[in-house]
């Protein structure tokens, strides 16, 4: 039976970090990297186990997805609203809420500039950021390895120009009104 | 690279740039981008924008751990709430560094008292459940108001000499200390009084937490209890979370520890549980069961559309910086997962005062 306290030491954070990140929504990544682990209760034998366990969260939130995207995406739409009103609370508070709100701002452009990605890829590049080599990405997207590094300078440039793009809004309909 | 033609001294295109910035190239591929980026002025500025895409995608990134879970509004009419809240609303940021110092001396004490057999028998550990369960903590004690019952527990003055840090923990204080500087006393003192060690983070779903603050002192809030007060829209939320016909005990206690939200449903062939306990130093820590369902169980599920009494949910550290778990297997093949701001140590002391 695969070592499953050893795996969850050594990935359970990053599994979930990379599926909060993924999903928005800590709950639902918990979740997820809970059924993974018990997943893995089931092998006999991981090869590749950091692959392993990506590649069986991403089929977890694959199929989770089709069942509960309607009621997922109803809670996002109130996170949104949640996220404004701390907003615009806090902007006629005190300092340190100035702060806590521009923190909950950054996080709702980096969520919408995430979400605009094309869906893989957005997960090469969340895999690599959790330190996962090239081989890994492929085995995980099912891609070929040639093609992980073309994918991650897409997903880049496109994650950090359209965040950009977003502030340059923000900035000119300040400026405006 | 097979796709990628490194053999012609042309110029690097951006998925071999990116390929050997992360260091996935073979050593032969890597020397010939070397040495042509050292010559090439277009490339080598290529490459410099490509370092700098790289670490602004991280940065990027990395502001979506900034999520607190469980932001679900408890009632969207917070007009007397709103009235009921403190005018200053209570910060978790500031209130942070202070818990996690107090929670330092929770995990020191119970570890120290733990010493002698690091991995407890189940009598032990039925043992200090049993003791620490009996007599509900006042509010204004540290949860281990059992500490000098232990004669090796270290003195409450300097706990943190005694408990060393996770270097993430260690991190998440670091990162707060600011903010707790500009904290004043009388700061201090509304903050103590009015939120009595919940471990919200109020700065992000404001509505939902001054909402649920007010239910709570309103007695609104029992502890494992249900309330129906704003459960329309909570359960207009939740279509799908319903308890049905799997026997689930009543939801677990943990000594020295408030139950804030206890949350059911089924989720494929699993039940799952959520519980959010409140300790008293102010962090909150969760815990998710899972049992599996049988075929049976899991097809009445499906047709059970009993809409579950949910409690009001409680928001968490806002942040997964500094978040640890740890997982074990129960006596009845359920899996717990125990995650909180804690290292890893504490939290497996504090595993040990769960009554299922």
């Amino acid at each position: 039976m695969t070592d499953v306290d050893r795996l969850f030491r050594e990935y359970h954070v990053t599994l979930v970090r990379y599926l909060t990140r993924r999903l928005g929504d800590r709950d639902w990544a918990e979740e997820v990297a809970q059924e993974t682990f018990v997943r893995a209760l089931r092998q006999d034998v991981l090869k590749n186990e950091r692959a392993w366990l990506f590649t069986v969260a991403n089929n977890l939130v694959r199929d989770d997805a089709r069942r509960i995207a309607r009621q997922r995406q109803h809670l996002v739409l109130l996170r949104d609203e949640q996220m404004a009103e701390a907003e615009s609370d806090a902007a006629r508070a005190d300092v340190d809420d100035v702060s806590s709100a521009r923190r909950a701002h950054e996080t709702m452009l980096a969520r919408k500039a995430v979400d605009a990605l094309a869906e893989r890829d957005r997960m090469a590049l969340l895999l690599r950021e959790e330190g996962l080599d090239y081989g890994e990405i492929a085995a995980a997207l099912d891609l070929s390895v040639a093609s992980v590094g073309t994918t991650l300078s897409r997903a880049r440039r496109r994650l950090v120009e359209g965040y950009e793009q977003m502030q340059r809004e923000e900035t000119e309909r300040q400026n405006n009104g | 690279m097979a796709d990628n033609e490194l053999t012609t001294p042309s110029h690097v295109d951006e998925g071999t740039m990116h390929a050997w910035l992360d260091g996935a190239l073979s050593l032969d591929e890597a020397r010939t981008v070397e040495s042509h980026v050292a010559n090439c002025a277009q490339c080598s500025a290529a490459a410099a924008e490509a370092r700098g895409l790289i670490a602004a995608s991280t940065r990027i990134l990395s502001a979506l751990d900034d999520v607190s879970a469980n932001i679900i509004p408890v009632a969207k009419d917070s007009s007397r709430a709103a009235a009921l809240a403190p005018r200053r609303r209570w910060n978790a940021r500031m209130y942070g560094p202070i818990a996690a110092v107090a929670l330092f001396a929770v995990g020191a004490t119970l570890f120290l008292r733990r010493t002698p057999t690091l991995v407890p028998t189940s009598a032990q550990r039925q043992k200090v459940a049993t003791v620490s369960v009996a007599p509900p903590v006042a509010k204004e004690n540290l949860p281990v108001a059992t500490a000098p019952q232990s004669p090796v527990a270290a003195p409450r003055s300097e706990p943190v000499a005694h408990a060393a840090p996770t270097p993430l923990a260690a991190a998440a204080i670091e990162e707060r200390r600011a903010a707790v500087a500009t904290t004043t006393a009388s700061d201090a003192v509304t903050q103590k009084s009015s939120a009595s060690g919940l471990g919200f983070d109020a700065t992000k779903p404001a509505a939902a937490a001054t909402a649920f603050r007010a239910r709570l002192a309103d007695g609104a809030v029992a502890t494992n209890s249900v309330s129906s007060q704003g459960g329309d829209s909570v359960t207009r939320l939740l279509g799908d979370v319903r308890t049905d016909g799997v026997q689930v005990k009543g939801p677990p206690t943990m000594a020295g520890a408030r139950v804030v939200s206890t949350n059911e449903y089924n989720s494929g062939d699993a039940h799952l549980r959520r519980t959010v306990f409140a300790l008293d130093s102010g962090a909150t820590v969760t815990l998710l069961e899972r049992r599996t369902l049988t075929a049976v169980q899991a097809r009445t599920a499906v047709n059970a559309e009993t809409t579950a009494p949910v409690v009001p949910l409680a928001l968490r550290a806002p942040s997964l910086l500094g978040v640890q778990s740890v997982m074990w297997i129960a006596s009845d093949g359920s899996m717990l997962t125990l995650s909180g701001p804690l290292s890893v140590s504490e939290l497996e002391a504090l595993k040990a005062r769960i009554v299922p």
